[in-house]
């Protein structure tokens, strides 16, 4: 199934589930914080796994891509980015990126729930980053040990708000690889 | 936070009352010694403490700096001594002629070493950069900024060595002695080819402008750990046909530090302009590293700076350079700078025609207003004539 649509039904799922919560109730407040806080680090662990998977395996091999230029850059004149790194940084700077996913979740909960005192969203996000993390794609590669093909293939495409995938860091096109590799545009000067 | 601001504070008032609440008359009773005993230090005492561990801090981190500093510089010194005629600078403050072993700039976090006097080589310039660590919360604060929005961080890794050696074509057989430095170096010393580290080959083309003209190609004959960036393919077996040494074991031994080793002739910076071409442009070696402090690490490094020496001198006198560097490499080498700098040149004159045509428009908004039209009349009337020039255009099409 897509993981947009189980997302969807998962969040309906949840949004049944709070309506039958007294949130006000001191008990079920502490069992939807156990709840949180058990799938976080459940998370956090599954994500440290793979990522201490990654360092352990090593791979050097060269992974060339251009990276579609991102509509918040700052640099909004530079165009789309070539890219050359190893197997092992790329898959760390994705792994990274999730785990620092991770904290801004938890960040957002606490402002949420410790100052503005909501409990519901602490119910609504517990389940979906422990999906997430089962569904990301180095965890399926590294955990899973399912082969990189396919929608596994590094550079990963990104998966847009409604399912289809968005423009992708390409490493098909040889030639345009190639160009984008000689184009001259390192080393400009930040304002 | 106001509320918390405010409470400290009358915590800190609070530290006193009773010694404010004697009256003037009650205090000139209590004579010099009880006034000071009556009076609470708590708050004084705290904040001279605390001032003395800035200090203590302050002198830690900037004596770490430059103990890291002299380490670095004693042994490559040492080195370059042995090669240089001149290595380090003469300071000549107060009438006494002081030899220095490095300049410190920027409270001890740049330092510039300076070697000159050899037989191929012109130069040697060493530059280390240090983190601040004399201001240890500055800098928590600013790893976690770059932690949190590395987007705001356009800058270079705060610490980093990197050695520029500068090749002369002065050979020590006769035919070349006479050549001096001010002649322009010939085209066998004009190329990009370097060998990166698999850790920074994007941040090394970000940074570097000439690397981001060249290829990335994996070999066999250099570890795992390093790749070629060279901007044709066939300049990759110079590294190891015009060096001495074994490389590939040294870059083994080096993987840990080395960030690359480029052999270049164009800028750091991308150039905007014809003119920061020219001035940019010079035949060079540049050795990039992490900063290290280990006598080991510090001996490899002598080591690959030796065989940058070896390379220049090959080029310079070996006639197995015309091997490598053959009159095709150097066509598709001049070809890319040809084609680079007609790119310059289109830039340039594009940015000249976009910045006349925006004066024109204002010249023509300030004439306009000055007939009395106001500033939405005049939007109105350019977006008509616009509108205009697109439709004769269509015509002209149809």
């Amino acid at each position: 199934m897509n993981p947009m649509i189980s997302n969807l039904i998962l969040m309906l799922v949840m949004m049944q589930v709070a309506r039958q919560l007294n949130m006000e109730d001191p008990t079920v407040i502490f069992y939807i914080r156990v709840l949180y806080c058990s799938c976080t680090a459940l998370t956090w662990i599954v994500y440290q796994y793979a990522r201490k998977k990654i360092i352990a395996k090593n791979d050097l091999t060269t992974l060339k891509y251009v990276q579609p230029q991102s509509p918040f850059s700052a640099a909004s004149n530079t165009g789309d980015k070539f890219c050359v790194t190893t197997v092992r940084d790329y898959d760390l700077e994705q792994i990274d990126s999730s785990i620092k996913s991770v904290y801004t979740g938890v960040l957002m909960m606490g402002f949420m729930h410790l100052y503005m005192n909501y409990t519901n969203p602490l119910l609504m996000q517990s389940i979906s980053p422990v999906k997430a993390a089962f569904e990301h794609n180095l965890v399926q590669i590294h955990l899973f040990n399912k082969p990189a093909v396919g929608n596994l293939k590094r550079p990963f495409a990104q998966q847009s708000m409604f399912g289809q995938n968005a423009k992708s860091p390409n490493a098909a096109d040889k030639k345009a690889l190639e160009e984008a590799e000689k184009s001259g545009n390192g080393g400009i000067k930040s304002e | 936070m106001t509320s918390l601001l405010n409470a400290g504070m009358k915590k800190i008032n609070d530290l006193n009352t009773h010694y404010y609440s004697l009256s003037s008359k009650e205090l000139s009773d209590l004579g010099l010694i009880n006034r000071l005993k009556t009076y609470n230090w708590s708050f004084e005492l705290i904040s001279i403490a605390l001032i003395v561990l800035m200090y203590i801090v302050y002198k830690l981190g900037s004596n770490t700096n430059l103990k890291t500093a002299n380490k670095i510089f004693k042994t490559l010194n040492n080195y370059l001594s042995n090669n240089f005629a001149r290595v380090g600078f003469n300071d000549k403050k107060n009438g006494e002629n002081k030899k220095l072993k490095y300049l410190s700039e920027n409270m001890d976090t740049s330092f510039t070493g300076y070697a000159s006097g050899r037989y191929y080589i012109e130069s040697c310039i060493i530059k280390l950069h240090m983190s601040a660590r004399f201001n240890p919360l500055g800098s928590l604060v600013e790893s976690l900024l770059r932690y949190a929005l590395p987007s705001l961080f356009m800058d270079n890794s705060p610490e980093y060595l990197e050695l520029t050696i500068t090749p002369n074509n002065v050979s020590l057989t006769s035919k070349n002695q006479t050549a001096t430095t001010a002649e322009p170096l010939p085209p066998k010393f004009k190329f990009i080819s370097a060998i990166v580290s698999k850790n920074c080959m994007s941040k090394s083309r970000d940074d570097n402008y000439f690397l981001s003209l060249t290829q990335t190609t994996e070999s066999p004959t250099l570890p795992v750990e390093f790749v070629y960036m060279s901007e044709a393919n066939q300049l990759n077996p110079m590294f190891n046909k015009l060096g001495k040494g074994d490389l590939p074991n040294l870059l083994r031994k080096s993987k840990w530090f080395l960030n690359y080793i480029a052999f270049t002739d164009l800028p750091k910076d991308k150039p905007t302009n014809e003119k920061e071409w020219e001035t940019g442009s010079s035949p060079r070696c540049v050795i990039s590293c992490r900063v290290t402090s280990k006598a080991q690490d510090l001996e490899l490094l002598t080591k690959l700076i030796n065989y940058v020496f070896s390379v220049y001198e090959s080029i310079t006198d070996s006639p197995e350079t015309s091997l490598i560097l053959s009159t095709d490499v150097l066509k598709k080498v001049a070809h890319t700078r040809t084609n680079e700098l007609n790119k310059i040149k289109k830039a340039t004159k594009q940015l000249e025609l976009d910045l006349a045509r925006e004066k024109k428009q204002k010249e023509l908004k300030e004439q306009k207003r000055k007939e009395g039209k106001s500033s939405a009349d005049i939007d109105f009337e350019m977006e008509a004539k616009r509108e205009r020039r697109r439709r004769n255009k269509q015509k002209l099409r149809g």
